[in-house]
């Protein structure tokens, strides 16, 4: 079993930049990649954290 | 001679075989023989009927403060822990700067929840700033082991002052961190912690929160060095992210060698798939090499609430929550009375619910406003109704009015609460039995007797483990886990640790309000049942006849191999 | 593909204060479970106009969102360990 597709946030990142690099090609990236990390939603102040997980896929289908 | 003998016990000596009937002789501190028939001793206790085993290890502990000013850790001694593991979730007293101090008291607190007043009295920094220096002046003054982490977010703040909450590390702040462990392992630390969900008073990220992948990765490469390990916070209430940090831990794991472990796992019935989820990671871990434990604690979850605020657990009675969603005191305390019917019927509904809200049979009065009702802390609202004579609406909103709204209110077992579940979780072989967070939380709710519980509800109660099969997951497993020389199994030549209980009435009694620590307000504790004697390195630190032994302090820094 | 909420539960928190649990369904029938704490869960509540956690089902997962966003400048409560 492996975890739902995750990467870590590099230096400067945040939503938009992390869905640009991890998400070229998906409409509306950074809103989905939202919908997949609300842990991340009440980090408007400190935005990404180096040791966050973010997710770049919905839960699978079960 | 010998110092002491454990005569005619049925000894469980932690490594899962079935125990066997004979004494158990200690000299020096050290076990000198088990089973047969043991020479003289200058001390002897009958354990006839009774089970010895090895002294219990709790792994997840915040006992850093409470030790400072209490040796005893009270009372997990009484309870049969011999051996605490504190510093958990990147937080330990050392090493820290003499100006982060008050930074860092306000973090402990707050995470940890523990008072001002005693901190501040019990944590006098006597041993300066250096984790040697800590465990020196701990060493002591201890009546049971310590097994210390040294935290990720002191490792931090030590090395990057204030910025060690406002960004990563770079490449010379990455290698003085690691320099600073080796120097914190090399003194005595197990391993380091770190956390992945704590703020602080300002509802800042914890500083191990500001660490990038490649400083975990560069300090667990140290803890490879060392054989020593890691303890992480996970996102423990979301099961994919717990996952993720599975995935991630065994990653470490097997690339540093490394023993990693993760804390605390729950179980909920909502999401009963979760915790199967999370254990078919583990096992895919195990698979592949990577040593990953994910810990689990035994007792049920108890939420404490008042009528005065607003509180989810009045979301399922509207009447209730309109009254509680008033701002003013005196507006709120007449709504009440004004609404009185409807609150009293809305209750009395909610508590023929089985399984729902305040449900009958685990709301508990927890803590009274007046001395007068001070002889229904701890009842049953149902009981009180019916010595009342009184419905249990009528019980709750008399009571109410009688104390201004003030009172506070347990519902029992909302979490973590099926047995039969929890109980297979606990036995699973790469379970980690502990998350019991002793010395943290002291004024929401117990974390004693965690060990009692174990045998109480999963051995006697579901019979989920075998006696012997409990007495292995938290005496020779947690010893092994953590690399704790010489622990956890009663054999010839290994550290006398040890606990007689008895196996029919081991519990872990019922939650009292205690106000023993320094400075005003109540702390929550269980007093110990069924146990009998606990021994630790040799001397008799606590037993039912005696108490505990004034003197006692033969606790030691407890190593690695 | 939005996701919804199909289930909000009351459940222990592990400091000892009520949480609730909502289940998120997405569009590929995928789910995922997040906690609120309490402040959060009361903040959402408060934004969606909405008095009962009953009535979080159905909504849309952005129902939370502004709760959660607000929070995180102000008083946000994290989870203790």
């Amino acid at each position: 079993m492996t975890a739902r597709q995750f990467v870590f946030p590099q230096a400067g990142d945040d939503l938009a930049t992390l869905a640009a690099r991890e998400l070229p090609d998906l409409a509306d990236a950074a809103q989905q990649l939202l919908s997949w990390n609300l842990h991340l939603a009440a980090r408007r102040s400190t935005g990404l954290l180096p040791s966050d997980v973010v997710f770049t896929e919905p839960p699978p289908a079960r | 001679m010998l110092d002491l003998v454990i005569r005619n016990g049925f000894i469980v000596d932690g490594s899962g075989l079935p125990g066997r009937n004979g004494d158990v002789s200690i000299k020096g501190g050290k076990v000198v023989s088990v089973g047969g028939r043991a020479g003289e001793a200058q001390r002897v206790i009958d354990a006839t009927g009774r089970v010895v085993a090895p002294g219990f290890i709790d792994p997840h502990t915040h006992y850093d403060a409470q030790l400072c000013f209490d040796p005893y850790a009270f009372p997990a001694i009484e309870h049969g822990v011999t051996t605490v593991v504190p510093g958990n979730c990147s937080l330990s007293l050392a090493p820290l700067r003499i100006d982060q101090r008050d930074s860092f008291s306000r973090m402990f607190r707050l995470i940890e929840e523990m008072p001002e007043a005693a901190f501040d009295a019990g944590v006098d920094w006597r041993w300066g700033e250096g984790f040697g220096g800590w465990l020196d002046a701990l060493e002591q003054n201890i009546a049971l082991n310590v097994a210390p982490l040294v935290g990720h977010s002191v490792l931090r703040m030590y090395v990057m002052g204030p910025e060690a909450q406002s960004r990563a590390a770079d490449a010379a702040e990455i290698r003085a961190m690691a320099d600073l462990l080796r120097v914190c392992l090399d003194a005595g630390a197990v391993g380091l912690s770190t956390s992945f969900v704590d703020i602080d008073e300002h509802y800042r990220p914890v500083p191990s929160r500001w660490a990038a992948p490649a400083e975990l990765d560069a300090l667990s490469a140290v803890l490879g060095e060392r054989d020593a390990v890691l303890q992480i916070v996970h996102e423990f209430y979301d099961t994919e992210l717990t996952i993720a940090r599975i995935e991630h831990l065994a990653e470490l794991s097997l690339r540093h060698g490394i023993t990693t472990t993760l804390s605390p796992l729950f179980h909920t019935n909502g999401n009963n798939t979760g915790v199967q989820r999370v254990m078919a990671a583990v096992e895919a871990a195990r698979a592949r090499g990577a040593a990953v434990w994910p810990q689990v604690q035994t007792r049920p979850i108890d939420i404490s609430f008042t009528l005065e605020q607003r509180s989810l657990m009045l979301l399922t009675m509207p009447a209730w929550w309109k009254v509680a969603s008033i701002r003013d005191h005196a507006e709120k305390l007449a709504a009440v009375a004004a609404g009185r019917d409807a609150l009293v019927a809305e209750m009395n509904a909610m508590s023929r619910r089985p399984n729902g809200g305040l449900g009958a049979g685990g709301f508990v009065v927890r803590e009274v406003v007046h001395a007068r009702n001070n002889d229904l802390i701890g009842r049953n609202i149902d009981d009180i109704a019916r010595e009342r004579g009184t419905s249990h609406g009528d019980t709750v909103v008399d009571l109410a009015l009688d104390e201004d709204l003030g009172t506070w209110f347990i519902r029992a077992s909302i979490g973590h609460d099926n047995s039969p579940v929890v109980g297979d979780l606990l036995a699973h072989p790469f379970v980690h039995v502990g998350a019991s967070d002793g010395g943290a939380h002291v004024g929401s709710f117990s974390t004693f007797g965690d060990t009692g519980y174990l045998f109480s509800e999963f051995v006697r109660g579901t019979k989920s483990l075998s006696l012997e099969a409990a007495v292995k997951k938290i005496t020779l497993d947690p010893a092994s886990i953590w690399g704790l020389k010489g622990r956890g199994l009663l054999a010839a030549g290994n550290a006398a640790d040890v606990v007689v209980f008895d196996a029919d009435h081991i519990g872990r009694g019922p939650e009292i309000a205690s106000n023993d620590f320094p400075g005003e307000g109540v702390r929550w504790i269980r007093r110990q049942e069924g146990v009998d004697s606990v021994v630790v390195n040799g001397e008799v630190t606590w037993s039912a006849d005696a108490g505990y032994a004034p003197e006692a302090r033969a606790g030691v820094i407890a190593t690695r191999d | 593909m939005s996701a919804i909420i199909t289930r909000a539960t009351v459940v222990g928190g592990h400091d000892g204060r009520a949480e609730i649990e909502v289940e998120l369904t997405y569009a590929n029938g995928g789910t995922s479970t997040i906690s609120l704490d309490e402040d959060a869960c009361l903040a959402s509540l408060d934004t969606a106009g909405i008095n009962s956690i009953d009535d979080l089902v159905g909504q849309p997962w952005s129902t939370v969102l502004p709760a959660l966003e607000l929070l995180g400048d102000t008083h946000a409560r994290s989870r203790h360990s």
